[in-house]
This record gives C-alpha cells, structure tokens and sequence, in this order.
C-alpha cells in the first residue's frame, strides 16, 4: 500500500505538470504593449530615424535639470572662466573652484561625462546598424548617419576638451561588452581621428540649411570642424571650414545684437538651436534665474520685466573684466539689454517713491559697488550688478525662476571670430575697411565688432579676438575652451575670475593686494578661483565616482 | 464543529485506482466533479471484536474496516464518551455498538452503509416515570461564559463522579438534574476546566478561564492549518488584543512589536498613510524588502486594504521551511492574515466605534524670535571685518534684510513674530464605526462587517476617508462539497496637502498673514530673493486628491474526494481602480510659468490567480502519519495607468475636472503585465508524535526574467522534535512542553518590473520647426539577458517552551540566511553610455537571534498578570556587490553606498571631530593647507575658528576620501515589552517598544532648508552653536552667506529609542448587567498611543524627521457593544 501510494503520488504530479507545462511557456513569455523594444529601434528606418530625435533630446536634457544644483549644471563650463562673479549657490563652489578641483569634489562634472558619453554610445548604436540595414532609402540612411556622426563627433569633442584623458570606442555597448573594464585613455591622434572622419561624412552628407529648423546642417558640421582645425592648429582647415560657412550665403549675422537672442532664435545666425515648445515638448530650463541679480527686491519702484531680463538671484553674474570690455565702447550695444544688462530702471509706478525716478536708474542709497560695508557692497552684488540676459525668453514671465527658451548651441558670430583666428595665425590680416567675407582676419572680426556698435579695429593680435569673444559670447559656454585652446586658462583664471584688480589675488574685502574699494582698485570679491586654480586645472578632473568604474590603471589626468 | 467520515481502512486497490482516474480529471478541468460513491461492496456484516478498554474510536475503525461501513458523527460527541472492553465473536453491527454505547449518552442510526452517532440525553417522559430517587434532584440551570461574557455553545458540564451530563446551548445556557450539593465539572475546549460546588442554587452563572494551552492552538501556515505543537518552521502569531489597540488603518503600526524578528517603521505618518515591515532584516537589495502578505489564502499588494476590525488572527512565516510553500514572492516573509469567519450559533451582531485626537508630539525647540534674531545677529557679524581685534556686529536694519523696509525688518521691529507650527498645524481627528454580523448553522456560516474610518489630519486638506464592506461566506453543498466566498469591497479618499513640510523652518519674522488679514503667497515679500511661497496659499491654491476602489473576491471550492484526498480550487479575482485629480492654480508657487497645471490620473490594477490544491492526508498507524500538499497556481497581475496633464488655463474655477478647458495637453500611457506559474509540493510526517518531518519544494516561472532563466526551484526541509515527550523529560515537572525545530532552505525573489530584461526603449520625442517627433532610445539602464532568480537560503534553528504548567512559555530562534544571485543594479562605466545594469552578481548574508518570552505572573479568577516580551537581533552584511574588478575581485560600488563587509543600510560620511577653536588650530589641521604638495581638502579661507573638525580616520595628517566611514543604519537591536493586568471587569494594557543602536541623517542639522545649515535663512533646531564668545564644541559658527563646510557630517545621529506605543484601559461590562440591557457585551476603553518617547533625536519621531508628515500622540475613546 505505501509503495501504491507513492506511485499515486508521483503519477498525479507528473500529470499536474503534463497539463499545465506546455502552455507555461507561452505563458510567461512577455509582450510589452506600451513601448517598443531596442530592436525595433534600431532595425528599421522608422527606428533608426527615431533614435537620431532622441540623441536631439540627449543633448537638451542637459539643460532640463533644474532640480539639481538649482539648474546650473550646464553653466559650469562658465563658472569656470575668467569673466564672471560666482556670488552663491550650487554654482559658485564650482566657480570658486571649491569644487571641481579633486576627483572626490566634481560630481557635476560626472553629469557632462555621462550626457556626452551616453550621446557618443547611442550615436555608435545608430552608426553601425544603419551602415549594415538593407533595405533602407539610401538618402535617409546617409541623412541618419550624418546626423548621428555629427553627434559623436561633437560629443567626443566635448569631453576631449574637458577631459582631456578620454577613452573612446566606436563599438555600441551592449550586454555582453558592458562589464568589460576600460583600461587606457585612447590617443591623443586617434580621437581626433574620430572627430575629423565623422565630420567629414556630415559635412558631405548634409545640406547647407534645413527646413526642420533645429536640425543639424552643413554649416554646424563645419562650424564644429573649424574649431577643431583650430585645437589642431591647423589654421588653413580653420578658414576652410569657417569660410564655408560664411560665404554659403546661407547665413548672416543678425543686424543688430538685439535679435540674436530674440524669439526662438529660429535667424539668420543661428547654426544650431535646442528646439523646446511649452506645453508641448521639452523642459523648462533655470539659467537665467542662475544669471540675473534680483534688481526688483527691496527696491521700490523697482518689478521684473521681461525688458530687464525677469528675475535672478545673482549665483553668476558677470564681472568687472568683463564689464570694463563692454563699457570700453560706450556705443557698445551688447551690454544694453541686448546680451547683458548693467543699469536697472525704476518701472513700477504703483510702488515707486517719487513718481519722477520712472524712468531713470536705479541708484540705491547704501547698496553700492564701492560701498564702505561689506554688507552694503554684497547687496550691490545680489541686486544691482550686471546679468546676463541671454537665457530670459521674449514672452517669459518676469518673476519665474523657470523658463521655456531655446538653448543656442553655435552661431556665426564665432564662426567669424574662428576664421579671423585662423587668418591671423595664417598672417593673412587685411585692412580696416575690409568687409565680413573679405576673407581677412580684421573683415571678419570687425564683422561682429561693426554689429555690436562699436568701432572697426585696424589692430588685430590674439588679444583683440579673445577680447571680443569674451564680450560677444560670455555665458554661452565658450569661453573657457578657447582660453584653454590659446593656452591662457590658467593664467586669465589667476588675474580675471570673480571681482577685484587685475591680479589681485588677496582674499575677500582685503587692502593687501593694493586695493582701496575704487573704481580703479576694486577691493576683491568672491575671487577665490585665483587663489585656487593650478596649472593642471585646465583639465577637469575625471570625477571619483567615474574614474572607480574604470581598470586600476586608468590614467587620471596629472595633477590630481 | 466538523465532521470526519472514517474510511481509514477500507482501501481496494479497485475502488482507490477509480477515485484517482476522477481525481485526474478533476485537476484537468478545473472543475468538481459529481458526487463519487464510496463502494462497500464485498464487505461482511459480521464483526468480531475482542480488546480491553478501547476508545469508541477504535470500535469504529474496527467496524469499518470489517464491514466497510462508513461512521459520521460530530468530534465532540465522542468527546465525553467512555473506553469500553468487548469480547464479540462473529456479532452483528447492532450488537457490538449496543454493547459499546452502554452506559454511554450516545445513540446511533444506520443508514444504508453510513452509521451515524448522535449524542443521547435521556430526558424522562411521562409514559416512563422515572425511578423514584433516593436523594432529592433539583434542576440546575446555568450560563456559561468566555474571558470577554460571550457565551460560550456547547460547553459540556457533567456531575462529578457521575456520567450523566449535558451541553450548552447556543445562548450558553444549560440545565442539569443533579442533586442540590453536587459539584458540577464544566470544560470546553481553549478553556481549563472548572469545578463548581451547587450548594443548593438553581442558577450559576460561570465564567472559564481561558486555558495556557499553547500546543492546541491553530496557527495558520501557508495552504492549510496546523496545532501549534505541530509546526515545525519559524511562524509568529501576532497578539491580536494588543494589536488592535492602535488607533489606525495602517495594519503595519499594529504588527509593531507584536511579533519577534519583525521590524516596522514608519512609512509615512499621513491619513492614510502606510509603514514599512521588514522581517528578518534585509535580505534583497534592489528586490524591495516587503513581505508577501496573504489574506485568506490569497496574495494581497497592501496590508492596510484590510479593515483591521475583521482580523482574526494574523500568522508570520519567518524561516524557509515556513515560507517556501510560498517560495517564489516568499523571500522577505509571508504575513499571512485571515479575517473573522461565521461560527455556528445565532447572528450576533457588534459594534465599534473609537474616536481618535491627534497632537503633535516633539522633542525639540526651535529658536524663539529672539533667539532667532540673535542667531542672524551672529550669522551676519561673522563675515564683518575684524578691527583692532574685534568684530562688529551689523546694525540690524543690514542684518534683517539690509533696509528698514525689508518685510523681515519691519516685522522684528513691530514684534510680528509668527510661529509657523502653531500657524499649519492643527488637531488630528479620526473617528471609525464598524458593524460586524457572524453567525451561521452547520451549512452555511456568515461574517459580514461594514466600517466607516474618517480622519483629519495635523495639516489642513491632508485628511483620509473610507469605507470598507466584508462578506465571508461558507456553504457546504454535502457531506462531500463546501464553497467558501470572500467579498472585500473598499472605497477610499486621500487629500494630500501641496506644501512642503519644511514649513516649521520659516524665519518667524514672515507671517502667513498680512495686516489685513489675507493670506500673504511669498512670505519674504513680494519681490524677495527667497522663493519660500506660503504654506498655506499653497495648501489653499491646489488639490491632490486620490480615490481608490478596490475590489477583492475570493471563491473557493472545496471538495471531499476520498476520506484521504481532498480537493480545493482558489480563485482570486481583485480589482484596484485609483483615480488621482491633482491641480495647481495659476497663482500657486509652481503654477505660474504652466498658468495653472491639472493632472488626472488612473491606475488600474488587476490581479488574477487560480490554484489547484490537492491534499492527502493520511495515517500508516498510529506512529506514523503523515500528510501532502500538492498545488498548481497560475498568478497574473496587470498594471495600466493613463495619466493626462493639462497645462494653461483661463481660470481656476474648475480645478482638475476642468482639465478640458486645458490650453496644452499631455498623455502618457503605461500598461504591464506581471506572470506568475507556480507547482508545489509539501510532504510532512510526523512520527510517534514527536518527530515531525517537512519537505517543501516549489518551481516557479516568473514572466519577468528572462527567456531562458525564467524558472526556478525552491526546495526546503523541516525537522521538529517534541522533546517534552521523551521519557528523559516527561518526568521533569518544569518543563511542560519543549520542542526543537531545525529548518533549512531556499525561497525567491523575482522584484524585477516587467519587461526589464527585453530592453524596452524610452520615448525622446524632440521639436524641429515647431513640429513634435518622435524619439526612441535605449534608457539608462541597460538590459540584460540573464536575469534570473534571486535565492535566500536560509538555516534556522528553534527551540519553543513552556514552563512551570506553561506560565512561562517562549521560544528562541537563530537564524542563518545567505542570498545569492542578488539582483543588484551596478553602476556601469559613464564610458558606454549607461549608468547601470542589474545583475545576478550580488551575495548577502545576514543571521540574527530573536526571543520571545511570556509569563502569567500571576493567574486567578479575579485577577490575571501576563507580561510578554521580544527581542530580536540581526545584522546584515553584503558579501558581493556584483561589481568586479579586472582580476574578477569584489569591488565596493560607491556610487550606491555598497561595500563589502558592510550591511546593506549605510550612510558613509566624514566624521565630526568638535569645532576648530583658533585660526591656527583650523588652518593646521588635517582638512588645511599641506604645504601645497596635495589640492588641501577644505579652502583656506574656510578653515577658520569655530569651522567644524573632521576625523582624520587613518590618522594619515590629511583628509581625503578615505577618511569617509560606513555607518550601519538598522538597528542592533529592538524588543518590545508588553504587559496586560485584568482585574475583574477591568483590563489595562501597556506596550514598550525599545529600538537600540539605529543612525539616521537629520537634515534638521545639516541642510539648509531644514534651517541646518545654521545660516539664519532659515529658522531651525536650537542647538549650542559657535560664538567667539561661546566656544561651543557641538555646533560651528553660524554664517549668513555660507554653509559651514563640512556639514552634513553634523546630520549623522543615533535615533535609538524607547517609547510607551500604547497605555489603554478597558472595562468591560458585568454579565448581571448585560442581560438586563439585553446586551451580549460591553466594552470601553481608553488609549494612549505613543504617550512618551525616550530618544536623543531631534524630531517629531524618531522615525521620521521634521520636514516629513508628523507622527503624533493620539487619545482614544472606544466602544464595543455585543447585541
């Protein structure tokens, strides 16, 4: 009976399991309703096509985290210049380079490492299935891999530029590949390899201008490939490709700086835009809160407007080098509330003490820029010193931190300052009265100096187009990768960064440097970069968290 | 009361083989079947039956097995009955059962082959006088009642030294012929027995004394019950009584203590708000750490779906051997909860009501005005110029805002003082009704209840609402055939306020209010720097409210296959549907840029599950039985959501349901799909009834992994020894009863979100000339094609007793469990463009102790003294985190706070050292200048007196990233002590729960919203900060313009502690009273919950920190009413 049992038992098991096994497979396997899977994308046309878009949306992400660091995530790369005031908040450890200047103290620079990073691997994902689809329309296949070979190129760049000591690889990582350990950074010849390849196939396989504005074209390529002839030094690549552009007919400056930044900078200058549309795609965005002081606060008579570029709190302003350039001109437009503003207006009637300040700028009994108390000279700074106003869109409102604006990523304003780098260096210098497509390296400076209302120059060296570049693109995101190109970084860092006298490297409010809290000596403030920058710190370091995922050896860039 | 037919001996291989063919099929189907004859045929009618003193059981058998005759008859009928000796030779059924029920108060009928016994109480009647007795009999009537006055049906009361006897009725009453100094034995299972001496009344009323008889109590484990001496795994039951006399929905609160080696802490302290159990620690990293919770049988996604009111009992499976029956959800434990059943006897009917208050409870001050004004004082002096060596103060129109017309100013000069907890806060109501209905005859029980919870919360617009409705239903069709039913329909409304909790933190020189009496939206003014919007404008300025239906049916076919084999079909079919409305106006503080945002949102949830469910139990001889447990069962659970958000509208007037009117739109969709195909098996034995065998084993499949390691196998054994019954031990008069369990096994861990491994692309849509289109692209994280099973393998051992007649009982486990194939998110390479994958690489070990103790101190009619007390200890470590270095060594990943040789809950920080006292002694240290050989780790500029000193840990002369050091989090230990005095009709109850050896990071004292940062932005915790004339240690220098570096290692806090969770007092109503009242009980009482904490954190709780949701102190009023 116990064996009869047993037999029983093992019978009605085994039936359990005939009955209910051979649909279990089918069962369990899974069927996702909502979404697609990575075959589809990258296997089809419609996939791969689909996944340049979103490599578009890699890149403006960057700038939709405005829950970390108050959003100034993505104006790092200008806290670490010479032309701005990093006055507080998440920023200013960066910019007083109180961050960022050990591996264990640069977790923002974590955030650019993996957006380029993850751009370069989703762009080598599109690249290699697109080179190997059939059946794909051979327009569309090349327009795909141009796209995406831009993206790596421009991305590759990026970190090269910040990091220096990168490893590159054009193979798309996958579940098989991802554990394996990165050991060497690639070669210094081989990146720019990859760069120079990948634009050249754009450069052939797109067009000059684009009906979806937004998308890359000829001229970004040749833009990027112009910067990059200039890190290579090879100048006559340089005034190639910048000159390709210039002479395109395709663009043009816009006439006055006042429409650069205007709408969403969908002109005739624009080389390349990060398109976002409220309430339909794409994020707000915080720099300008990052940007502009708080000119309304305390001040009666005084509210945001969208005219003085809505409301701030002063993180990173711009400062007195930067500002003395400006105002070097007065006929210089720039400084006017077309890209920055330094003079606040009394325009709010209904609080304004004395109806007939309306109008007229503000000037504020005790908050000062030389004022006897510290105190009195910090409000001066939170409130009343210069901004930028690139970020504050035309239909914005004035009291928001958030805004929706398109992101300018390059235009022709560098464009020319790049070909008269390059015609300079060249000696091909040219004359005063040269005109923008002249093909001279002061035509094209005096381009951007003509448009910006101040006087054509008959001088050029070096200095005079790192001048107008710091005057005509601070806060874009530029400055930095070409005073580290020019090999001034370290140098322009110690006499420039935060506020006070050239050079003045003394701390906070100090005499010792010379300075007597005049216009002439400004005492200094929130200058610590200078004390804190080394001549290593031209290249970022590659941050804690990303270099303990690289092999034991992975060379960490020297200094750190 | 139930009914076993005997068939223990009549197996033909004929007969046995038909039944299995049908079994078969059955199982096939899914369906019952029709009725199966039982075939009797080729029996004999003669019995022959010779033994000595033989239970009526044994005659039985012996009858059956002779002339296959079938015997239906109550358990408790034979309860009572005799041992009889027979010496029958070749007799007839009649005889042998005439000669057995002799002197017996049974009677029998015989139906074609069904014999049934029936209790006999032989009444006189008229036709047959009864003898004229020798002594007077009197008729004595009596009640019989239970612990709470229930009464207590079938209770059996016999005359001492007599046999004849009788049993309670329904309404406990009974009448006995005896004579008028008879003593009266009165007994009822669960209860001790209880003599009572007559002395000539004609009415008793008894109360019994519930019994200490821990090894008759029926615990619930996984598909099935067992006696408590039977169980061999880790399984806890909960104390019921102590449980319920939290105030609350939250079903977790109430397990608190309640069991050892079952750690809760608060989730959230909201209306409607849940809390997190953990049993045994933590196991899993990415998996969740939940236990599955099983309500009647069936799997349910959240504990606080039950009404607590209709609880009977709530079991927790802790060890692989318990759980592994529900191997594949089972590895962080099962809580397996069953609700209140119809019993036999009439419909009563009760009622429940309690009324809650709720007051904030803290243990911190902040800065008063003053105070407050003293610390900006401070915080702005501190970047002044020092000037012949000293350093000036501001005049305080620069410290309060720079201008005498700063609001902040203004308000400091009037004396405006606002205090934002008083301004925010307000009393917590909550008041809950239920009334339940239980009754039932021998075909059809039901329990059905009705609640109503309603509570207010501590901030305005975050209150809770629900109703939930119960029918339990048990039908038996025939002797063979019963269905069970199990309705739950619950309904429920949760505001949730639109502010952030930090609001205690304003500066209190900014009021809600302004001079007219309106609310104010920016506090700092209208134009002020500061963004904090006004707690209260934005509480009025949104809504965010969730309905929930839910709808929860279980049916069950249970169906007598042979008297070994039994059948049962679960079924489950639940349903939540949750309909979220949020709306934030367009003057709200994030409504502005949107011009007022909706968002409605649906979420849909299903869950189905079918299970086959064969039991056989059978008996080889009275040495060996055993019992099996087959199942097959099919889970599936699907999941959409469609949210809609709607940016820019014309007006608010319409809040969320005018989302049409909406400017922009945006949907968004997601539907999942969750499967689950599971066959297991369970095996136990138990010899000579000291030696219990288990064998468990499972093989699951689970849609999420992937497609060719989808399934896994769970295998786990059990070995119990009932010590007490050797003869080495059944003479020590100590030891009443003592058992050893050692267990072993495996269970799963499938908590992966669907489709993870196929590698699903994300939406990255993008705009090109103002036109939308669509990207797809790979996410994050990157897919991989090998996900498997996670497995916790897990050794217990156990030892339960009872001393001293089982005053003291108790019992102590330690238990060993090592989880491989952890599946665990690595940090990948930021190089390939992904910043994690999940694996099966990780490896966790974790063992830990727990004890239980209960002792009745003092025990008698009146007054009974019973304190219980746990104790658990765990400690967790991870043994691989799944990263591995070149050479394939373990490598601790940072990123996500993962180190080997550390328990898997840590915070790693620098550690405080005190404060700097000079300028020298800060720009010397560690964290200074090293003479500009390394990147110093702090500015200069920074390291000045009264800056915050870190350790240097390695004592290298610097600090660096080596100096961080891992800190547990999870408690060492934690143990509650509970206490119930009952005196008379009095009860009182008390309940302790201790928590040692826990760290939490307190941003009250470390971040800047939190006023931590102690820049006098905000306002924040008093605490002993640095002053060049205070030379504090604690705390460093407040500075307006700066946080002090290094300060969130100031947040790193032990939050050990000691809190009285319950004081309740009950009275419950004499029966004398009752009756006249016409009532079957009364109680009330009253509670104190959470009355007083012992702690050295700084919160409303130690469990929660002040920015989130206030935990309270509560006062309850309740009553319960039997009618």
């Amino acid at each position: 009976m116990k064996l009869y049992n047993k037999n029983l038992n093992v019978c009605l098991a085994l039936l359990l399991v005939i009955v209910s096994f051979t649909s279990c497979k089918k069962f369990l396997t899974e069927n996702p309703t909502t979404q697609f899977t990575a075959e589809f994308v990258y296997n089809t046309p419609e996939g791969l096509e689909s996944a340049v878009v979103g490599l578009y949306n890699l890149q403006r992400a960057f700038w939709e985290n405005v829950y970390t660091n108050n959003g100034s995530d993505p104006i790092v790369v200008d806290s670490r210049d010479d032309l701005t005031i990093p006055r507080g908040g998440e920023i200013s450890n960066y910019g007083k380079m109180n961050s960022g200047t050990r591996p264990d103290n640069s977790g923002v620079f974590g955030t650019y490492w993996k957006t380029y990073y993850r751009i370069i691997d989703r762009a080598n994902g599109i690249i290699k299935t697109a080179e190997a689809i059939t059946g794909m329309d051979e327009t569309r296949r090349t327009k795909v891999l141009a796209e995406a070979k831009f993206f790596r190129a421009n991305a590759v760049f990026t970190l090269y530029k910040l990091f220096n000591n990168i490893f590159v690889t054009t193979e798309p990582t996958t579940p098989q590949n991802a554990t394996n350990i990165v050991l060497d950074k690639t070669p210094e010849a081989d990146i720019y390899k990859l760069i120079n390849e990948d634009l050249t196939f754009a450069i052939a396989n797109l067009t000059m201008t684009t009906a979806d504005f937004g998308r890359i074209t000829q001229a970004t390529a040749r833009h990027v490939k112009a910067e990059v002839a200039l890190w290579q030094q090879n100048w006559s690549e340089a005034k190639l490709q910048s000159e390709a552009v210039l002479n395109s007919g395709a663009y043009s400056l816009v006439p006055t700086t006042s429409g650069v930044f205007a709408g969403d900078l969908k002109n005739s200058e624009t080389l390349w835009a990060l398109q976002s549309k409220q309430g339909v795609d794409g994020g707000v965005n915080k720099i300008n809160f990052n940007l502009m002081p708080n000119y309304a606060e305390l001040i009666p008579g005084s509210k945001y407007s969208v005219e003085q570029g809505g409301r701030g709190f002063a993180w990173l302003t711009m400062n007195n080098y930067l500002r003395n350039l400006l105002n070097a001109y007065s006929t210089d437009t720039r400084i006017k509330g077309t890209y920055y503003i330094q003079d606040y207006f009394y325009n709010d009637p209904t609080t304004v003490p004395n109806q007939a300040l309306l109008g007229t700028k503000i000037v504020h009994a005790t908050w000062k820029e030389f004022a006897t108390a510290s105190a009195d000279r910090n409000f001066w700074f939170i409130r009343l010193n210069a901004g930028c106003k690139k970020y504050f869109p035309d239909n914005g409102i004035p009291t928001q931190d958030f805004q929706y604006k398109n992101i300018m990523m390059a235009r022709l304003a560098e464009t020319f300052l790049f070909a008269s780098e390059a015609n300079l260096m060249l000696n091909n210098i040219g004359t005063v009265t040269d005109g923008p497509l002249a093909g001279t390296a002061l035509g094209q400076l005096n381009a951007v100096r003509s448009r910006a209302g101040i006087t054509k120059t008959s001088l050029i060296t070096l200095d005079s187009i790192l001048n107008e570049q710091a005057k005509e693109l601070a806060f874009e995101g530029r400055r930095m990768y070409m005073l580290k190109r020019t090999g001034k970084l370290y140098s322009y860092i110690i006499d420039h960064a935060g506020y006070g006298m050239a050079g003045d490297a003394s701390a906070e409010n100090s005499t010792a440097g010379g300075a007597n809290n005049t216009p002439a000596k400004p005492l200094p403030y929130k200058n610590d970069a200078r004390r804190n920058m080394k001549p290593w710190m031209v290249n970022w370091p590659i941050p804690l968290a990303e270099i303990n995922l690289l092999g034991p050896n992975y060379p960490q860039n020297l200094g750190y | 009361m139930y009914l076993t037919a005997l068939l223990k001996s009549g197996f033909s291989r004929v007969s046995f083989s038909t039944q299995t063919i049908k079994a078969m099929k059955l199982i096939t189907v899914l369906l019952i079947a029709a009725c199966l004859q039982v075939s009797a045929n080729g029996f004999s009618q003669k019995v022959t039956i010779k033994e000595n003193n033989i239970s009526l059981q044994k005659v039985f058998e012996e009858i059956k097995k002779q002339t296959g005759y079938q015997f239906f008859y109550a358990d408790e009928v034979l309860q009572t009955a005799g041992k009889v000796s027979l010496n029958i030779r070749n007799g007839s059924i009649k005889e042998v059962l005439d000669a057995s029920f002799k002197d017996q108060q049974l009677g029998y009928t015989i139906s074609e082959n069904t014999i049934i016994i029936k209790r006999v109480i032989s009444i006189p009647t008229v036709n047959d006088p009864p003898p004229i007795p020798v002594v007077t009999f009197i008729d004595i009537r009596g009640t019989v009642t239970g612990e709470n006055g229930q009464p207590l049906q079938g209770a059996t009361v016999l005359v001492k030294g007599k046999s004849a006897g009788t049993k309670t009725d329904a309404n406990g009453n009974f009448t006995i012929n005896a004579e008028p100094n008879a003593v009266l034995i009165i007994s009822y299972v669960g209860y001790e027995t209880m003599e009572v001496n007559v002395k000539n009344l004609t009415s008793i009323a008894i109360q019994l004394v519930p019994a200490i008889t821990i090894g008759e109590q029926i615990v619930v484990v996984g598909y099935g019950t067992q006696k408590k001496s039977d169980v061999s795994g880790a399984v806890s039951k909960v104390d019921l009584e102590k449980a319920k006399a939290i105030p609350t929905t939250n079903v977790a609160e109430m397990i608190r203590g309640q069991a050892a080696g079952v750690q809760v802490t608060l989730g959230s302290a909201r209306p409607g708000g849940t809390s997190n159990i953990l049993i045994r620690g933590r196991n899993s990293i990415r998996g969740g750490n939940d236990p599955l919770v099983v309500l009647d049988g069936f799997p349910i996604e959240n504990i606080n779906d039950v009404n607590p009111d209709d609880i009977a009992s709530i079991e927790i499976l802790k060890d692989a051997s318990a759980q592994a029956i529900y191997g594949a959800r089972a590895s962080n434990g099962v809580i397996l909860i069953t609700t209140k059943r119809g019993k036999v006897g009439k419909m009563r009917v009760n009622v429940n009501n309690y009324l809650t208050t709720q007051k904030l409870s803290k243990n911190f001050d902040l800065y008063s005005a003053e105070e407050f004004a003293q610390l900006r004082r401070e915080a702005r002096r501190t970047s002044n110029a020092v000037v012949g060596g000293v350093q000036p103060y501001s005049p305080d129109s620069v410290n309060f805002g720079g201008t005498t017309q700063a609001l902040e100013y203004v308000n400091f000069a009037k004396g405006n003082y606002a205090d934002w907890e008083k301004e925010v806060l307000q009393t917590g109501i909550i008041n809950s009704h239920t009334i339940s209905m239980s009754g039932g005859n021998e075909n059809t029980k039901l329990f059905s209840s009705v609640n109503f919870f309603n509570q207010k919360g501590l901030i305005p617009t975050a209150d809770y609402k629900r109703g939930t409705f119960r029918i339990n239903l048990e039908q038996k069709i025939n002797n063979r055939a019963s269905i069970e039913a199990n309705l739950n329909l619950a309904t429920d409304k949760q505001r949730l306020e639109s502010s952030n909790l930090d609001f205690i933190t304003i500066s209190p020189f900014a009021g809600p209010y302004d001079d007219m009496g309106n609310l104010v939206r920016n506090v700092a003014g209208t134009n002020a720097s500061s963004t904090t919007i006004n707690p209260l404008w934005n509480i009025r300025e949104s809504d965010n409210d969730i309905k929930t239906n839910l709808f929860n049916l279980n049916l069950v076919g249970n169906y007598k296959l042979t008297k070994n084999f039994s059948y049962k079909l679960n079924t489950l079919l639940s349903r939540r549907y949750t309909d979220q409305g949020i709306y934030i106006t367009s003057i709200h503080g994030s409504g502005v840029t949107d011009k007022g945002r909706a968002n409605v949102i649906n979420n849909l949830r299903e869950e189905y599950l079918i299970e086959n469910i064969i039991n056989y139990k059978g008996q080889l001889s009275d040495k060996h039985k055993f019992d099996a447990t087959f199942v097959q069962s099919v889970n599936q659970r699907n999941t959409s959501r469609t949210e809609s958000e709607g940016t820019g509208f014309g007006n608010d007037i319409l809040r969320y349901d005018g989302i049409t009117n909406a400017l922009f739109f945006k949907t968004t969709r997601v539907e999942e799909q969750y499967r689950l195909a599971s066959f297991l098996g369970r095996l136990r034995y138990t010899l000579m009834d000291k030696y219990l065998f288990t064998l468990t084993s499972r093989y699951d499949g689970a849609s999420v992994f992937a497609e060719n390691n989808k399934w896994g196998f769970f295998p786990a054994a059990a070995v119990a020894w009932q010590m007490h019954k050797e003869k080495f031990l059944s003479n020590v008069k100590a030891i009443s009863t003592m058992k050893l369990r050692v267990t072993y096994g495996a269970v799963g861990n499938q908590s992966l979100d669907p489709y993870t491994t196929l590698g699903v692309v994300g939406n990255y849509p993008y705009i090109f000339n103002g036109v939308l289109f669509s990207g797809y692209l790979p996410g994050t994280q990157l897919n991989n094609l090998n996900l498997s099973w996670e497995t916790s393998t897990t050794l217990n051992a156990g030892l339960d007793f009872g001393l001293f007649n089982n005053r003291l009982t108790g019992s102590i486990d330690y238990f060993n469990t090592r989880t491989t194939d952890l599946l665990t998110d690595i940090s990948l390479s930021g190089t390939g463009g992904y910043t994690n994958t999940i694996t099966n690489g990780g490896e966790t070990k974790n063992h830990g102790l727990e004890i239980l103790l209960s002792g009745n101190i003092i025990r008698n009619k009146d007054f009974n003294w019973n304190v219980t007390t746990s104790y658990t200890r765990y400690r967790n470590e991870i043994v691989k985190t799944g990263v591995t270095g070149v050479d394939g060594e373990q490598k601790n990943d940072i990123g996500r706070g993962r180190y080997v040789g550390t328990p898997i809950n840590n915070i790693r920080t620098y550690v405080f050292d005190g404060i700097f006292q000079t300028d020298d002694e800060a720009k010397n240290s560690a964290q200074g200048s090293l003479g500009g050989t390394i990147t110093p780790f702090q500015n200069v500029a920074t390291l000045l007196a009264g800056a915050i000193r870190l350790k240097d840990v390695n004592g290298d002369g610097k600090i660096t990233d080596d100096d961080q050091v891992v800190f547990a989090t999870d408690p060492k230990w934690f143990s509650s002590i509970s206490t119930t005095f009952s005196y008379k009709n009095f009860d009182l109850l008390a309940d302790l729960y201790i928590v040692e050896g826990t760290m939490k990071s307190n941003p009250y004292l470390s971040s800047f919203n939190e006023g931590g940062t102690l820049q006098s932005v905000r306002n924040g915790i008093k605490v002993d900060y640095w002053t060049p004339e205070n030379p504090s240690t604690t705390f460093p220098r407040p500075n307006y313009g700066a946080a002090p570096q290094n300060v969130s290692s100031l947040g790193l806090r032990e939050s050990s502690y000691v809190r009285l969770r319950t004081l309740s007092l009950g009275y419950n109503m004499q029966n004398s009273l009752l009756d006249k009242m016409k009532l079957s009980g009364l109680r009330v009482y009253i509670t104190a919950s959470n009355l007083f904490t012992i702690t050295d954190y700084k919160s409303y709780s130690p469990e929660n920190n002040p920015n989130q949701f206030p935990d309270t102190k509560s006062f309850t009023f309740g009553l319960n009413i039997g009618l």
